[in-house]
């Protein structure tokens, strides 16, 4: 890590937060966070987000310090726009608290591993609520957020969508007789009694 | 009755090759110059104007094994205002789909396909699974084909 991300005068930026976050979620094996990111930061600009790994899903972990005004509303959008983006499958909306932004890089870790962070997760299905949580806290909160993804509400969502449009079409094309005909032999399906005759 | 429901089946399935396209088509036009959906449903004659875009979709790009069956299917189905109800209803669709792109990044459409084709009773069609069909190519594709 640069001496200039850790010691401006300012405190320590959020890209530092956020990548020393991913570090500790990877060291616990929450997250898995690649070498690039967490080594990133010698005489390189560091990255906005921390990109991880929770089993197969891709991760992005967005933090803000709630020195600034509308964190939270920035950070939703920020979380919503990389999900929408493509960027990850699951977004981690972190507000940090403020003591955290003059904190002795030394000391950074013990202080991450007590503090209290406000949490929000993001996935296609939209965001949950924004709870308190630690850095404990947030194992059990990645868990919930995946097992909704892999309930797949989004995929449920569009199905049902492309279901009702079949059917709307579907009725309107009914109104020709002569129609099915002509698509049944474009598309070789076979007519029921043939194919109970096949079943058989 | 029983005509009936099997005359549904059939613009079941051609209405789903029709979104399919039209899928393909939206998502396309991010990159290519093709018209977007809401710009073709725009026209006056969106048989048409569909048929134009998937046209120059196959001819010009590729995925013609989606669009030669879509636009067979368009050409298949009479001037009519229940045909461009139809075709404006699926293309509203799958607009609000496309919308999602970081769903379809994540192979959506995929997923959403392989539920609806699963479901037997809406196409009365029984969907192969994706590791039978790939038994089945192996074997019948010869190994020095």
């Amino acid at each position: 890590m640069s001496r200039r991300e850790i010691n401006s005068e300012h405190g320590l930026r959020e890209e530092v937060l956020n990548v020393k976050l991913a570090e500790l979620l990877s060291r616990t094996g929450l997250l898995s966070v690649p070498e690039s990111i967490i080594k990133e930061g010698i005489g390189k600009r560091l990255p906005d987000v921390a990109i991880g790994d929770y089993w197969g899903v891709r991760v992005v972990l967005e933090g803000k310090i709630a020195d600034k005004a509308n964190v939270r509303d920035v950070l939703e959008k920020d979380c919503l726009r990389r999900i929408e983006e493509g960027i990850a499958a699951l977004a981690i909306g972190i507000v940090y608290p403020t003591e955290l932004r003059h904190s002795d890089w030394t000391a950074l870790e013990q202080k991450m591993r007590k503090v209290t962070f406000q949490v929000k997760i993001f996935t296609e299905a939209g965001g949950g609520e924004w709870v308190d949580s630690n850095l404990e806290g947030l194992s059990a909160i990645l868990r919930r957020a995946y097992e909704s993804l892999v309930h797949e509400d989004v995929v449920k969502g569009a199905v049902e969508e492309l279901r009702q449009s079949i059917e709307v079409a579907s009725a309107a094309l009914s109104g020709s007789p002569g129609t099915a005909e002509r698509l049944r032999r474009l598309l070789i399906v076979p007519r029921a009694e043939e194919a109970d005759e096949n079943n058989e | 009755m029983r005509i009936m429901n099997d005359d549904l089946r059939i613009y079941r399935v051609a209405s789903l090759t029709l979104a399919n396209a039209m899928l393909f088509q939206e998502v396309i036009s991010q990159r290519e110059p093709v018209k977007t959906l809401r710009e073709t449903i725009e026209s006056k004659d969106i048989v048409g104007e569909f048929n134009v875009q998937w046209k120059h979709i196959e001819s010009k790009i590729d995925f013609i094994p989606i669009f030669k069956v879509a636009r067979e299917i368009l050409l298949a189905l009479p001037s009519s205002p229940e045909t461009d109800k139809a075709l404006r209803r699926l293309a509203e669709s799958a607009i609000k789909i496309s919308r999602n792109r970081a769903a379809l990044r994540h192979d959506l459409m995929g997923r959403i396909f392989h539920k609806l084709l699963a479901d037997a009773k809406f196409f009365g069609a029984f969907y192969t699974k994706i590791p039978a069909a790939t038994l089945l190519l192996k074997l019948a594709i010869n190994e020095n084909d």
